[in-house]
């Protein structure tokens, strides 16, 4: 059973302490603090991902999406990944959806050229302020930039010396 | 925006199909992706059915085999380049063999291999290709 967070109480002198008080106060909160709420996905032996949008899409709404439920507060999400772009110096954004909305709004949380078309490490740390309690759903988003090829993401599917394992993850951190 | 999801697609030439879609008339596509072998064509939310079943035409119809435009030039480019390396590959021996070549003779020999030279450099500056 997931841990559960109860809001701490403000003692009083000579108040009585319950069985009750501790167990939530101390036991669960303890718990909750050691294992806060978190939602974790590593790709292996998938197929490589790739895409020619211009818009932001899921990179796969199945597998890259997290589900968690919340005390209430900041939650922080991270991804980290090996991209490339079939063209010269086009690119690739990348974004979250939380609950159907883009953190990132406009171009995204991150962008990168390609110059090269090499393989290349793309990660952010996005915090989320003062998220409300309860379940919430995040997708990772992406889309090419400048308009030109196809961005590819690496998901240790065995590509020849690209056999990356993209993390994607979210915990409640306060 | 809209999605159609075709499953089990194999051997999709994924610039190639990119280019065509996006060549349909009113081209309401966005792009294409590919997710654990299905491939999936992102619409603009206005996209109609017409639109909706001319692309599922042209991907039924997709011959991954064939090039797309940029694909072709670059593998005309890669041809051209080739050819001009040979070229300059057989003038240089050419120059070292000849000992009696005429000054006329030896310029046209360093000039097929200076030609080689431009091609290259220009593939490099357009990053058609890379050292």
């Amino acid at each position: 059973m997931s841990p559960v967070w109860h809001t701490p109480l403000t003692w009083q002198v000579d108040q009585l302490v319950t069985e009750a008080d501790l167990n939530s106060q101390l036991r669960d909160n303890l718990g909750f603090l050691k294992d806060p709420p978190t939602a974790f996905v590593s790709l292996d032996e998938e197929r490589d991902y790739v895409t020619s949008s211009n818009s932001f899409v899921d990179v796969d709404r199945e597998r890259l999406a997290l589900s968690l439920t919340t005390a209430g507060g900041d939650l922080l999400v991270v991804f980290f990944g090996m991209v490339k772009n079939s063209a010269r110096d086009g690119g690739g954004s990348f974004d979250v959806a939380l609950d159907g909305s883009r953190i990132g709004k406009d171009d995204g949380l991150i962008g990168s050229v390609i110059v090269l078309t090499q393989w290349q490490p793309v990660s952010f740390c996005a915090l989320v302020r003062d998220l409300a309690a309860g379940q919430h759903n995040l997708h990772l988003q992406w889309k090419r930039s400048h308009g030109k090829g196809a961005i590819y993401l690496s998901a240790g599917a065995d590509t020849s010396f690209a056999d990356y394992h993209p993390q994607f993850w979210a915990r409640e951190i306060s | 925006m809209r999605e159609i999801h075709i499953s089990n697609v194999s051997g999709v030439n994924l610039e190639a199909l990119d280019e065509g879609l996006r060549a349909l008339p009113g081209a309401p596509v966005v792009g294409i992706s590919l997710r654990r072998g299905a491939l999936i064509v992102h619409l603009a939310a206005e996209a109609d059915e017409a639109q909706a079943a001319a692309i599922r035409s042209l991907v039924r119809g997709h011959d991954p085999q064939k090039p797309s435009a940029a694909q072709q030039a670059r593998k005309t480019r890669d041809a051209q380049l080739k050819s001009a390396h040979d070229d300059a590959l057989s003038a240089r021996q050419a120059a070292s063999d000849g000992a009696t070549l005429t000054l006329a003779q030896q310029v046209a020999l360093l000039t097929r291999r200076i030609d080689w030279l431009e091609k290259l450099l220009e593939a490099l500056v357009k990053g058609e290709k890379t050292l």
